[in-house]
C-alpha cells in the first residue's frame, strides 16, 4: 500500500531554481507564489547541495517553471 | 592597557578565529555547534591578550578554550549539538605546523547563490571574522536579535541544505567569486560619512585576505579600489562639509596606501582578464595620480567610465560618466550625455541631480542650476553632502 515517503529539512533551508528564458536564477527559500502548486518530484543521491542544483538546471521542469531543491532530514 | 597590545591582540584572534572556524566547518560540515565556542573564546582572548601579551599559539590557546566552553555548554545542556563535535575540534601539539589557511572556502560558503544575497555580507563579517551579531546589525541598521535570528538560519541552512565547503570548479569560479567580491564591497560601502561606525577596515582585511587566497585579477583589483578609497579617508571632509575628490588636500592622503594599491593593480592587469572591479581601481588610481601631476586626467576618467559602462552597466556608472565627460569636453557635452539616461531611472537619482547641477553652473545656466541644486539637497540623506550642496547652491551668482 505505502510506496514512498521522506522527511524533509525545514522550508527554510530550501532553495528555488529556475532556467526560464535561458537565464539561471538560483534563491534562498521555497517558492512562494500561491498559485504555483506542487507539479512532481524526483529523487536524487548526490553528495552536496551544488550538484542537486546542478540536476535542478537540467530539469525540464526549470525552463518554464520552478524547482525547489530539498535536503532529506531522513539521512543517508 | 596599551593601544598596540589591543591592536595586535585583535588582529591575531581576528586571523586564528577565521582559521580555525573554516578548518572545523570544513571537515565536519557543521558552522552552528563550533561557532558558538568559538565566538566565546574569541571573547575571551580579546579581553586576557593586550593585558597578558598573545599568547605564542593562538591557535592552539583558542582551540583549547573554545573546547572547554563547547563542554561546558554540554553540561549545562545547552542547545549544542553533543557528541562528534568535540573530538573534532583540531588538536594543535606543540611540534604541528600552523593550520592550513582554508577561510575562501568559508567566504564561497557565505556567497553561495543558496543563501540570501543580503546576508552574504554578515554572515562574512560573523563567521571569517568574528564579528558579533550586534555589531553587524548597528551597521546594517537592522535589530541586534532579528539580525542573530538571520545569521542562525543561514548556518542552520549550510549544514541542513548540505553546502559543501568545497572551492567552486573552475567553470564556476567567475561567478562565484564575482559573489564574494561584491560581498565584500558591500562590507565596505556600508559607511556612514558622518562618523558612526563602519566597516572598512573589515572589508579591506576580507579583501586582502582574498587577493592573497584566490590569485585571481579581480580581487587584487577591488583590494586596490578599497585602498585607494580608505586612503583618502582622512581628507574627505573639512568642518563636516564634504570635499570633493578633485579639490581634496593631497597632504591628507596616505600616500603609502595608495602606492599598495598601485602595485596590486599592477599584478591585476598583467593577468590579462579585465573586469568591473580593476576598472573601477583604475579610475581611482587616475585620481590618484594628481598627487603627483596636480590635475585630474578628466580624458582618462571620460574613457574608463566608457568601458566601464561597456562591461557593466551600471545608472551611477552612466552619471558619473556624463560628469567627467562634462569636466573634460565641456559642460555642454556631459548635459548630452545625462540626457540620453532613461529619465524615469534618475529622477529621484540624487547624483544624478548633483552633477546637472554642477554641469548647469559651468555652462552659466544659473535659474536652471539653482533649480537642479534644489532638487539634489531635497533628495540628500546625508548632511555633509547636503552642507556642500547647500554651499555650491549659495555661491551662484545672482545673475
Amino acid at each position: 500500500m505505502l510506496v514512498t515517503t521522506d522527511w524533509l529539512q525545514p522550508a527554510h533551508t530550501a532553495t528555488t531554481v529556475s532556467m526560464i528564458d535561458g537565464e539561471e536564477r538560483i534563491q534562498d527559500g521555497p517558492f512562494a507564489e500561491t498559485k504555483e502548486t506542487l507539479g512532481g518530484f524526483f529523487v536524487l543521491n548526490v553528495p552536496d547541495l551544488d550538484a542537486a542544483i546542478a540536476w535542478a538546471k537540467k530539469c525540464p521542469a526549470a525552463r518554464h517553471g520552478k524547482v525547489e531543491v530539498r535536503a532529506t532530514a531522513m539521512g543517508g | 592597557m596599551s593601544d598596540t597590545a589591543k591592536a595586535r591582540a585583535e588582529q591575531t584572534a581576528r586571523a586564528s578565529y577565521g582559521k580555525l572556524l573554516a578548518r572545523i566547518a570544513s571537515r565536519t560540515g557543521d558552522i552552528m555547534a563550533p561557532e558558538d565556542a568559538l565566538s566565546e573564546a574569541f571573547a575571551e582572548g580579546l579581553k586576557t591578550w593586550p593585558e597578558r601579551g598573545v599568547p605564542d599559539r593562538p591557535e592552539a590557546w583558542l582551540t583549547t578554550v573554545a573546547r572547554n566552553r563547547l563542554i561546558d555548554a554540554q553540561r549545562r545542556g545547552k542547545r549544542m549539538v553533543v557528541t562528534d563535535e568535540v573530538p573534532e575540534m583540531p588538536t594543535l601539539t606543540s611540534d604541528e605546523d600552523e593550520i592550513p589557511d582554508e577561510r575562501l572556502r568559508l567566504l564561497f560558503v557565505c556567497a553561495h547563490p543558496a543563501i540570501d544575497r543580503a546576508l552574504h555580507t554578515p554572515l562574512m563579517l560573523q563567521t571569517v571574522l568574528g564579528l558579533e551579531a550586534d555589531a553587524i546589525g548597528r551597521v546594517f541598521l537592522i535589530s541586534p536579535s532579528a539580525m542573530a535570528q538571520q545569521l542562525v538560519r543561514a548556518m542552520h541552512k549550510i549544514g541542513d541544505a548540505g553546502i559543501h565547503f568545497s572551492l567552486p570548479a573552475r567553470s564556476d569560479m567567475a561567478g562565484r567569486l564575482t559573489a564574494v567580491l561584491e560581498a565584500i564591497y558591500g562590507a565596505f560601502s556600508k559607511d556612514w560619512i558622518d562618523g558612526a561606525s563602519d566597516f572598512s577596515a573589515e572589508a579591506i582585511y576580507l579583501a586582502q585576505m582574498t587577493a592573497a587566497l584566490a590569485d585571481e585579477a579581480e580581487a587584487q583589483g577591488l583590494c586596490a579600489l578599497l585602498l585607494f578609497i580608505q586612503a583618502r579617508r582622512d581628507a574627505r571632509l573639512a568642518d563636516g562639509v564634504l570635499v570633493p575628490l578633485d579639490e581634496q588636500d593631497m597632504a591628507l592622503w596616505d600616500q603609502a596606501m595608495t602606492a599598495q594599491a598601485e602595485t596590486l593593480l599592477r599584478q591585476a592587469s598583467a593577468k590579462s582578464t579585465i573586469g568591473r572591479f580593476q576598472i573601477e581601481a583604475a579610475i581611482q588610481s587616475v585620481h590618484a595620480a594628481r598627487a603627483r601631476s596636480g590635475q585630474t586626467d578628466w580624458r582618462a576618467l571620460s574613457q574608463l567610465y566608457a568601458g566601464l559602462n561597456c562591461l557593466y552597466p551600471t545608472i551611477g556608472g552612466a552619471v558619473s560618466q556624463a560628469a567627467a565627460v562634462g569636466r573634460d569636453a565641456g559642460p555642454g557635452a556631459g548635459l548630452d550625455m545625462l540626457a540620453k539616461i532613461d529619465p524615469a531611472a534618475i529622477t529621484t537619482y540624487q547624483a544624478a541631480w548633483a552633477v546637472r547641477a554642477d554641469l548647469l553652473r559651468r555652462a552659466s545656466r544659473l535659474s536652471e542650476a539653482r533649480e537642479a541644486y534644489a532638487k539634489a539637497i531635497s533628495l540628500c540623506t546625508d548632511a555633509p553632502l547636503r552642507r556642500w550642496l547647500e554651499a555650491r547652491a549659495a555661491a551662484l551668482p545672482l545673475h
